[in-house]
């Protein structure tokens, strides 16, 4: 029997080594993978991302967090096709045209798949053709990140080019709710949480 | 519109019917505020009270009875009439009296110039502005003077100084003109009145910045460094006339800048490796340029390689609750045990009103000491109540108070912001020297450039794991060697070729593509 409580509490408090071994050998065990996910992995990662909305967790512990979560969804996710567990939604990400500062992306690609999320990592430097591809790839969101003011006017690009074919959401250190009017983008959120909440709340109402 | 200082000054400007924002009319009359955010609304350094008068604020009409004052963003209110009234404090004004640094220190000053008569020496940071009039047969120092760089007022960093220029080629311009009409000319001006010296004996101008500082000197657009792959229009700046750029000077004296490695290994970091002489070491030696953004240097005795990482500006005081840049009213050092009874020193000898990089090190190094802070950088919240020190800000957010009357705090929040910062100077070191194999030990020379530097505590940036633990005589704190560079390019003829070689062979490392720093990122957020 895999103890979900303590795969949850390592999670948590980040503990990557003790996250891995547990999933290893629930793995071992036959555990069923959607098990695994929905009583350990993503309410550990719901809580703690909560836990951050309300101040009472901040940005070095849940960056730490999500790299425990990602040492366990590494080896989850090689089995998840086959485990037949269905998608709850599929998000692209990347950093957009220009950009190539990541970890604030990475943190809400391990956020989503956390969460629960069939999330297409996207990388760096991603332009129209790179997200096209996602679309095609069957992504119901197009998440879109950039760090720098020089590289933010691109998000209008891609909220062009896709208007109405998926939704587009933004985020990013200069990136705020006004210019996302602006530009016409479907979402937009100040930290990783809310980007989950976001995700949420547009997959529920599509 | 009637506006109030806090030194009971009060000044009459007109309104414009609110076609203007207070921060725009306010910096048209000669007042310019802190608008380090590039007026987006962010962060709140720019709020003034508003006494009474009809105000728009963020596009809703506010009336404003007397008596009854609000505070508001300045860059995003304005006033419908003439007869508004606003109090504007001290505070809420661009960076006024910030402590900037010319001190530097130079090994040894070979003088061997061309140039009869005097030199101007410039290092252009991006929020301070310093000069040196150099005797360049003598290689005398004549006089010294700094003042922060007027472009602040469209920006307080390099990325959202290149998009204001970018916008348009008039922008291109204005920020051309704040830095040497606004803020060099009245600086060389000072000096010269000082030393009793006509502008015009100036033969020769030397400077010195990062890279889009000496784009924007030249008013060359710095618009590729803003997007991948952050390549500069040009590297090596022409020579031109100072009379084709408007400098205090003689209309010949030739502009000579210190070339650039890379769109962000500047000018200045180049001077710093030339003046601190790391080329001359055997062994690993680094030099730290710590600012919003961090630039690093390794020297492994033969080839020298680099990289920045964005630390951000927290030590600048933005995006910090009380947090300052080091002026009066800034705690600059501070020092206390688990009694909580905290020992501060003030920027002024005047009441704390915010706190400064310099302090928060000391602050989080002497927190972690007494165990007030946890490896994760929060509070003991019972250590905190026991002393009668524990603030709950908006949100729940815990904080510390250190002073009070006005209440000076430092929150968790605030502590995620110094670890964000310390850690990329750190994870930007560390995986420089990974990619070269060595290690933190094998470090024999430590070089410290530029002016926070000058006013950290060493042992503190050690223990909160901003600087590597090594030994304590092995940083050699060079001061501010961008404008050492400068002085030297002035009176050494043979400082700019050997300066262009040091530019041409830097090999620049993008940290962002290289896979363990993100690991060591997030790693060096814990407090050691």
């Amino acid at each position: 029997m895999t103890d979900f409580e303590a795969l949850k509490k390592a999670v948590m408090s980040g503990k990557r080594n003790d996250v891995a071994a547990i999933v290893q050998s629930a793995i071992d065990a036959k555990e069923n993978i959607g098990d695994i996910l929905d009583k350990g992995m993503i309410p550990a990662m719901r809580e703690i991302g909560d836990r951050f909305s309300k101040n009472e967790v901040y940005v070095p512990e849940l960056l730490i967090a999500a790299r425990a979560m990602q040492a366990g969804l590494a080896l989850i996710e090689p089995l998840l096709a086959a485990s037949g567990r269905k998608s709850m939604g599929k998000i692209a990400i990347g950093t957009v045209k220009g950009d190539l500062h990541d970890i604030g992306k990475n943190l809400v690609a391990i956020m989503l798949k956390g969460a629960g999320y069939d999330v297409i990592d996207l990388g760096v430097n991603c332009d129209v053709e790179k997200y096209k591809g996602a679309l095609e790839q069957g992504a119901q969101i197009l998440a879109c990140s950039a760090l720098l003011t020089t590289t933010m006017p691109y998000m209008k690009e891609i909220v062009n080019a896709f208007k109405g074919k998926a939704k587009i959401i933004i985020g990013g250190a200069p990136v705020t709710q006004a210019f996302a009017d602006e530009i016409g983008a479907d979402g937009y959120s100040d930290d990783a949480n809310g980007a989950v909440k976001l995700v949420d709340s547009i997959l529920k109402s599509a | 519109m009637l506006v109030k200082l806090e030194n009971h000054k009060t000044v009459s400007i007109k309104a414009e019917n609110g076609g203007k924002s207070l921060a725009h009319l306010l910096r048209d009359a000669g007042m310019p505020l802190d608008l380090r955010c590039s007026e987006k609304g962010t962060c709140g350094k720019c709020e003034v009270m508003l006494e009474s008068g009809s105000f728009l604020i963020e596009k809703n009409q506010i009336d404003v009875l007397p008596g009854h004052p609000i505070i508001a963003k300045a860059c995003r209110s304005a006033a419908l009439k003439d007869d508004c009234v606003i109090m504007v404090p001290a505070k809420a004004m661009a960076a006024g009296g910030i402590q900037s640094s010319h001190q530097y220190k130079v090994k040894a000053l070979a003088i061997n110039s061309s140039v009869r008569g005097l030199s101007a020496a410039i290092d252009i940071g991006t929020t301070t502005v310093a000069v040196s009039l150099v005797d360049s047969e003598r290689g005398r120092i004549i006089g010294s003077a700094s003042n922060y760089n007027r472009q602040i007022h469209y920006g307080d960093n390099v990325i959202s100084r290149i998009a204001f220029a970018d916008e348009s080629k008039e922008n291109l311009r204005t920020l051309q003109q704040c830095v040497i009409a606004d803020t060099i000319n009245p600086l060389i001006r000072d000096i010269c009145g000082k030393a009793g010296i006509c502008e015009k004996e100036i033969k020769q101008v030397s400077i010195a910045g990062n890279t889009v500082m000496t784009h924007l000197f030249f008013a060359i657009s710095p618009a590729s460094i803003g997007v991948m792959p952050f390549e500069p229009a040009v590297k090596v700046f022409p020579v031109v006339k100072a009379s084709t750029l408007g400098i205090a000077a003689n209309p010949d004296a030739p502009v000579i800048a210190v070339p650039a490695a890379s769109g962000y290994i500047g000018g200045d970091v180049v001077a710093g490796v030339e003046v601190s002489g790391i080329r001359n070491n055997s062994g690993i030696s680094v030099l730290l340029d710590i600012g919003t953004n961090c630039e690093t240097v390794l020297f492994d005795g033969t080839k020298l390689f680099s990289c920045a990482s964005a630390a951000g500006p927290a030590f600048e005081g933005a995006g910090i609750g009380c947090g300052c840049r080091a002026a009066a009213g800034a705690i600059e050092r501070i020092t206390f045990d688990s009694s909580l009874d905290f020992q501060i020193s003030v920027i002024g000898n005047v009441q704390a009103t915010g706190i400064c990089g310099s302090a928060m090190i000391d602050f989080v190094a002497e927190s972690r000491n007494c165990g007030l802070l946890n490896e994760m950088g929060r509070f003991d919240l019972q250590m905190l109540e026991k002393a009668g020190k524990l603030m709950k800000l908006s949100g729940g957010i815990n904080a510390c108070r250190i002073s009070s009357g006005p209440d000076v705090y430092i929150s968790e929040k605030d502590i995620e912001q110094i670890l964000k910062a310390k850690s990329a100077v750190y994870a930007g070191l560390q995986t420089l020297c990974g990619t070269q194999n060595c290690k933190f030990s094998d470090i024999t020379k430590l070089y410290l450039a530029g002016g926070f530097a000058q006013y950290i505590n060493v042992d503190n940036a050690i223990k909160i794991g901003m600087l590597p633990a090594i030994e304590l005589d092995k940083f050699d704190v060079i001061g501010n060697s961008s404008l050492a560079g400068a002085v030297l390019n002035a009176i050494d003829l043979d400082a700019a070729p050997r300066m262009l070689k040091i530019s041409k062979n830097i090999q620049d490392i993008v940290l962002n593509t290289v896979p363990e720093f993100e690991y060591n990122y997030i790693d060096a957020l814990m407090l050691p």
